[in-house]
């Protein structure tokens, strides 16, 4: 292996990372409120749902290149990749925070409310936990499915090991193909399992 | 003396629906008032408008002396201990703070809500030392109940709600729940509304009778009056 591809391996891996932790970060921080508000508010659960629906059946390529005219948050780059690749993680956020929120035994709930919880405390006392292992499995996937999208990130600009890909598909070159797409599995393989760890060890039961 | 449940001329309908029509009755100081009917009689809807978790679409209900509707509902909350079928103990909490949860709530200090949360295990004849660290999983029916009337009367209120707390449990631990639930009311005199579809249950376990039958208030007899074939 020549030194400026084992350099190439370890800038674009982090970077990689990096695209994949901050929109799942980010995802989480919009989707876990998000599907909060859907679980007290009925009404606005069909459409949002449909709404994250309807983004996960864009090809990815798509909309890596529909959010290229978009002003703010498009363009080529980084930004733009980050913005579609937490368009996607949404889904399985926000979708997991409400079923987690709605398999809490009623029993509890009322209990809780019977018992003079304020509304605050049911849900960081009560619901929240309670939820937690549903919501970290909807995290998970969010992260999993990510670091394979996040590879045709490089389409527009975003960087990461996509970069390999493309290159090797380009070039017809295996040995980039494998730089690319082997590092991107062991990825999300060790998210997986990390995660499912941190999922076993917070769960209650 | 003033009654401490007040209910006068209560109604209260959900999408049009009438479950309840112009009831009226008052809970003493002191009394187990059972309301007793069949599913769907509206005995439930009554006691969950005591503690507000409903709201009554016509009428008042009074809790010592104040319209429900006035209160600070977390305040009634827990001025009011609360007993269901299904329990819902939080599976993620062991007993010990299971039961001192509205303690707890109530901002007492952590000595004070452990020593309490002991008190209520033996008071409920659960040893504290093996049961306080376990999860509700980990308990019987009859455990979790018995740990469900200890939760309830954790902060001592005085009115208890309970709605067929029993049901679910084999003849023999209910038979000893309701004992000991008698022997809890006699000892720190609660005021109680007890919820039951079971006549033998309700004769052992109440002061008065209220019969209830589509949504309305049929009968109101001390049990010791109480006669099944008359009052249905």
């Amino acid at each position: 292996m020549s030194p400026y591809l084992v350099h190439d391996l370890i800038w674009l891996t982090l970077e990689h990372i990096q695209l994949v932790v901050i929109s799942v970060a980010l995802a989480c921080l919009i989707g876990v409120p998000a599907g909060i508000l859907l679980h007290k508010n009925a009404r606005v659960r069909g459409p949002l749902l449909t709404f994250t629906n309807i983004v996960q059946t864009i090809p990815s390529l798509a909309l890596f290149g529909f959010l290229i005219p978009v002003p703010f948050i498009g363009g080529v780059g980084k930004r733009t990749a980050i913005v579609a690749l937490v368009l996607y993680a949404l889904l399985p956020i926000v979708r997991n925070t409400l079923t987690g929120l709605q398999s809490i035994d009623p029993a509890v709930r009322e209990s809780a409310v019977a018992m003079g919880m304020t509304p605050r405390q049911l849900l960081w006392m009560v619901e929240l936990p309670l939820s937690t292992r549903t919501l970290l499995a909807g995290v998970r996937v969010a992260t999993v499915t990510t670091v394979g999208t996040a590879a045709i990130a490089a389409a527009i600009g975003g960087g990461g090991l996509g970069v390999f890909i493309f290159r090797g598909m380009a070039s017809v070159d295996t040995t980039q193909l494998l730089a690319g797409a082997v590092p991107a599995a062991l990825i999300a393989l060790t998210a997986d399992g990390g995660l499912g760890w941190i999922e076993r060890r917070l769960s209650p039961a | 003396m003033n009654p401490v449940i007040r209910f006068d001329q209560v109604s209260f309908s959900i999408g049009g629906r009438a479950i309840l029509s112009h009831v009226t009755f008052d809970v003493e100081r002191g009394e187990t008032l059972v309301l007793l009917g069949r599913s769907g009689s509206g005995k439930t809807t009554s006691l969950r408008l005591i503690n507000a978790l409903l709201t009554p679409s016509g009428g008042t209900v009074v809790v010592e002396g104040r319209a429900t509707r006035d209160w600070d509902l977390i305040r009634l909350r827990r001025s009011i201990g609360y007993v269901i079928q299904d329990i819902g103990l939080f599976p993620h909490f062991t007993i010990e703070r299971n039961v001192g949860l509205v303690p707890e709530l109530e901002g007492w200090p952590v000595e004070r809500r452990r020593s309490r949360a002991e008190e209520l295990l033996r008071m409920v004849d659960l040893a504290p030392g093996d049961f306080a660290p376990r999860y509700p999983r980990q308990l019987s029916g009859g455990q979790k109940q018995r740990v469900g009337l200890a939760r309830a009367l954790a902060a001592d209120p005085p009115i208890l709600l309970l709605d067929e707390p029993f049901g679910a449990l084999d003849p023999i631990t209910r038979g000893e729940l309701q004992q000991k639930f008698l022997e809890l009311c006699r000892a720190f005199n609660k005021t109680a509304v007890f919820v039951t579809h079971d006549i033998e249950e309700a004769r052992r376990i109440g002061t008065r009778i209220a019969v209830f039958e589509d949504g309305t208030l049929k009968h109101l007899v001390a049990s010791t009056a109480f006669d099944p074939q008359v009052h249905r």
